[in-house]
């Protein structure tokens, strides 16, 4: 899929001015504009949202759709809960663009579960979610003295006499500025400057015996650094804004910033204030002439296909039960392959993965999740955000569905299955 | 990179994994049995096809077995495949290649010890596993003290590190090493690097992507010719012009060719039935190395080595599953005539502690790899260096004698002809060279 991208030539006439003018906030969200707005600000792009944002402003839709508490995961010492209440709150169709940039941070701010404590889970959800639209600075502040976080990169029990310079690098090089704009002495600087922090019993504690006192040269300038210090440094450096924002833009866009985008990206985001940035990325032409233009990754594939069910009245499998089937599409939340997040898009497209979306839809029970009755083609496009399907591809699925052969239960199986095979499901 | 800690989280990490893959899923003949209540019949089983087994002879045919001593040498680089089997959780080498003679080891091991009596004496100083007896007899070579030399406790982390191929963690990379080694090999097969124990996102690199496959009739759906409902799925895909959905149908037919589930030969039964969920995922690759479908790299993984507790039994039957699942594939190698063109590695995070606690062992650091191939039938051949149980480290461990770049280095250059350097940083910058597998 990553060469016949399904830009097809009737996705491209349906977006001329009046869907860039639609983004830019000059009109109304027609139904095409608004299920594109839908599946890049939501998880799971439900249809009854897209529904509600038809004929409104996208100023307003953004509104409505940035409306929603953090949510109040428990903390829980069993294995896998929290991670999987999480999976809830991200599958939760009255969720919107807060929740789907909590999921964009978790692929740039990873933990991986396996290596903390499973009580320290639920805080980290908490801190994602609540900064999720707010200030990078407040939720760099937050998070590098986040329990789990400490425990994954090792700044739990890292001590001012023998620092571990985990946390140190991976703040630099992940978080913010990136490689090239620190040395390995700022490395063994902030590595000193972070030390002191303990995480025990599900409780973050900063022991001053184990802290450093003196002065430290990080990034040219002695100063008795400390971990907001450092923070704050590298929040203020023109780097952060830059790499961050460009992330931000590749994962709402679908494709990296161009050079001249990237440099208006580091003024415009130079703040760090997430939400004013989402609004202009969205407002862009970019934005607009990207439909159907971003891999789904494989969480998010799975989690619109039980969007897709739930709404026509179906019954996915229950989450606990579907953990398996994240860990063969290739993305379990929590479960980063490494601390540097995902895989980059190609992987979500190539013929392996794609195989393995096929034989999921194919493991699903068709009784619970599809009925048994006669299909309503209409509903199940509709219920699966398809309205923009490539009229020869809706054609042959129609034919399918019509096969006077089959049981009406299996031409709604059938139906069900060839819709969410599309090549324009596996894009978002 | 980090200092050694002993952390107590390790626990935690096995059981969820298995948990994982044990979930009850719905499988081909379930689905196939539900749905087959409303469609009518379909035959289960596909034919099997000689044309697979009639390339490969001819293959073998022209890569002939160097005679006398030679070792791990036969056939052209090009038809090689390395099979890595990881030993999920930390495999304790100590058990594994026992230093029976050794009276340091009954000291410090005690109960947990093996007696000298019961190991497969490989020498005077150490024999495998009781278990092991019919991978002895094939022959294999053991590697010994593989870790780093900077070890860190935690499975994550090194898990992590053998991973990426990083020994000492102090650099990242995007790809895993044998993503990187699958870029090295340049093939245009899909199935190029394909994991048998689920997604593994290690077989990615650059160019290549992995791919993963549970059973050979993973993609049954896509070849059922006489189901109406499968067979107008398939031809509606077919024309939605897309590569990848059109790659994937292409794959599933050629291994539709191939894929049995009925009539197992006996070394596939004994894998399916002794050899745990290893053995499971060799008949996978098997029947994937059968289908001759350009596969090089295979990635498989047996769980359950993180023997906090009930070291000795859990181990033991760890090591009988070992046993059946590589003497069953060595045999399906053998009958499919491929035998001299794979190479069977483990990778383990790490080896365990010396001392027991109680029933079990905590986290260690270096530990006994093996490998298994063509033109080293009947012998067990030692390589590496035993690591001393006199100077453990702080922490009580052994100390490594052979950095598992180095391991990894010689599975790259010296079995799959790729410079071990390009793919694995941490050897390029040590400048050190890959142990000699035929040494």
């Amino acid at each position: 899929m990553a060469t016949t991208t399904p830009a097809t030539p009737t996705l491209a006439t349906r977006r001329p001015t009046r869907f860039s003018a639609a983004f830019a906030g000059r009109e109304r969200l027609d139904r095409a504009s608004a299920a594109h707005l839908v599946r890049r600000t939501t998880v799971t792009a439900p249809a009854e949202v897209v529904d509600a944002l038809v004929g409104r402003s996208v100023g307003e839709a953004l509104e409505r759709l940035a409306e929603e508490p953090p949510p109040a995961l428990a903390p829980d010492d069993e294995w896998g809960r929290s991670v999987t209440e999480w999976i809830g709150t991200l599958c939760d169709p009255a969720r919107g663009l807060r929740t789907r940039l909590a999921w964009f941070w978790h692929g740039v701010f990873t933990t991986n579960a396996d290596a903390v404590e499973q009580s320290l889970v639920a805080a980290q959800v908490e801190v994602l979610h609540t900064h999720a639209l707010g200030n990078v600075r407040d939720l760099l502040q937050r998070f590098v003295v986040d329990g789990a976080l400490l425990q994954y990169l090792d700044g739990d029990g890292s001590a001012a006499w023998d620092p571990n310079e985990n946390l140190a690098r991976e703040l630099m090089e992940l978080f913010t500025v990136g490689r090239g704009h620190y040395g390995e002495d700022d490395v063994r600087a902030a590595a000193r400057a972070l030390a002191g922090w303990r995480v025990g019993d599900g409780a973050v504690t900063f022991d001053r015996q184990a802290a450093f006192a003196a002065p430290l040269i990080f990034l040219g300038v002695q100063d008795r650094w400390d971990t907001a210090s450092v923070v704050d440094a590298l929040c203020d450096h023109p780097a952060t804004p830059r790499r961050l924002g460009g992330l931000l833009w590749a994962d709402l866009v679908g494709s990296p910033p161009d050079g001249t985008t990237l440099s208006e990206i580091g003024d415009r985001f130079a703040d760090l204030e997430i939400e004013p940035l989402v609004r202009w990325i969205v407002g862009t032409e970019a934005f607009a002439a990207s439909p159907r233009q971003r891999p789904r990754r494989g969480f998010e594939w799975w989690a619109a296909v039980r969007q897709a069910i739930t709404t026509a009245g179906g019954s996915p499998q229950p989450i606990a039960d579907d953990r398996w089937a994240l860990d063969g599409l290739g993305q379990v939340p929590f479960h980063p392959p490494s601390v540097a997040g995902w895989a980059a898009d190609r992987r979500w497209t190539a013929p392996g993965s794609i195989g393995a979306r096929l034989r999921h839809l194919w493991s699903i029970d068709p009784w619970q999740a599809f009925g048994d009755g006669e299909v309503d083609l209409q509903r199940v496009l509709w219920a699966c955000g398809l309205d923009d399907l490539a009229p020869d591809r809706r054609a042959s699925i129609v034919d399918a569905g019509a096969m006077p052969d089959l049981e009406p239960a299996n031409r709604s199986h059938l139906v069900w299955l060839l819709a969410l095979s599309t090549p324009e499901f596996q894009f978002s | 990179m980090t200092t050694p800690t002993t952390r107590a989280r390790a626990g935690s990490t096995l059981t969820p994994r298995a948990a994982l893959t044990r979930r009850a899923v719905l499988t081909r003949r379930d689905v196939l049995t539900r749905l087959l209540a409303a469609a009518g019949g379909v035959a289960l089983t596909a034919c099997r096809t000689d044309t697979s087994h009639a390339a490969s002879e001819a293959r073998t045919s022209t890569a002939p077995v160097a005679a006398g001593g030679a070792r791990l040498l036969p056939g052209a680089v090009s038809d090689r495949v390395l099979v890595v089997i990881e030993l999920d959780g930390g495999n304790d080498g100590l058990s594994t290649l026992v230093p029976a003679a050794d009276s340091r080891y009954h000291d410090l091991r005690g109960d947990l010890a093996h007696d000298p009596g019961t190991v497969i004496a490989v020498d005077d100083e150490v024999g495998l596993h009781p278990a092991l007896a019919r991978t002895a007899e094939r022959g294999l070579v053991t590697v010994e003290g593989v870790g780093a030399a900077t070890p860190d406790l935690s499975h994550f982390e090194m898990a992590g590190r053998w991973r990426q191929g990083d020994v000492d963690g102090a650099s990242r990379f995007d790809h895993g090493f044998l993503g990187r080694l699958a870029d090295g090999l340049a093939s245009t097969s899909p199935l190029a690097a394909v994991s048998v124990a689920g997604a593994a996102p290690d077989l990615d690199g650059e160019m290549a992507v992995g791919a993963h496959l549970q059973g050979i009739d993973d993609l049954w759906f896509l070849s059922q010719p006489d189901w109406l409902q499968a067979s107008a799925y398939r031809e509606v895909l077919a024309g939605y012009g897309d590569a990848s959905i059109e790659q994937v149908i292409s794959l599933a037919d050629r291994l539709a060719a191939v894929a049995t589930d009925e009539n197992d030969d006996d070394a596939t039964r004994q894998m399916r039935q002794d050899g745990g969920d290893l053995g499971r995922q060799l008949v996978t690759a098997a029947d994937l190395l059968d289908a001759d479908l350009g596969t090089r790299i295979v990635r498989a993984r047996l769980s359950g080595f993180d023997t906090h507790e009930g070291h000795r039994w859990r181990h033991d039957s760890l090591m009988a599953q070992i046993d059946a699942a590589l003497d069953g594939f060595r045999r399906r190698l053998d009958a499919a005539g491929l035998a001299d063109r794979v190479l069977i590695a483990t990778i383990s995070e790490f080896g365990r502690r010396v001392e027991p606690n109680d029933s079990g062992l905590d986290h260690g650091t270096a530990s006994t790899m093996f490998v298994a191939g063509p033109g080293e039938w009947g012998e067990v051949r030692r390589l590496g260096e035993s690591p001393s149980l006199a100077q453990l480290d702080a922490d009580g461990n052994l100390r490594a004698t052979v950095s598992f770049d180095r391991y990894l280095g010689a599975l790259a250059e010296g079995w799959m002809g790729v410079d071990a350097a390009s793919v694995l940083p941490s050897l390029a910058a040590s400048g050190e060279r890959p142990i000699d597998l035929a040494g």
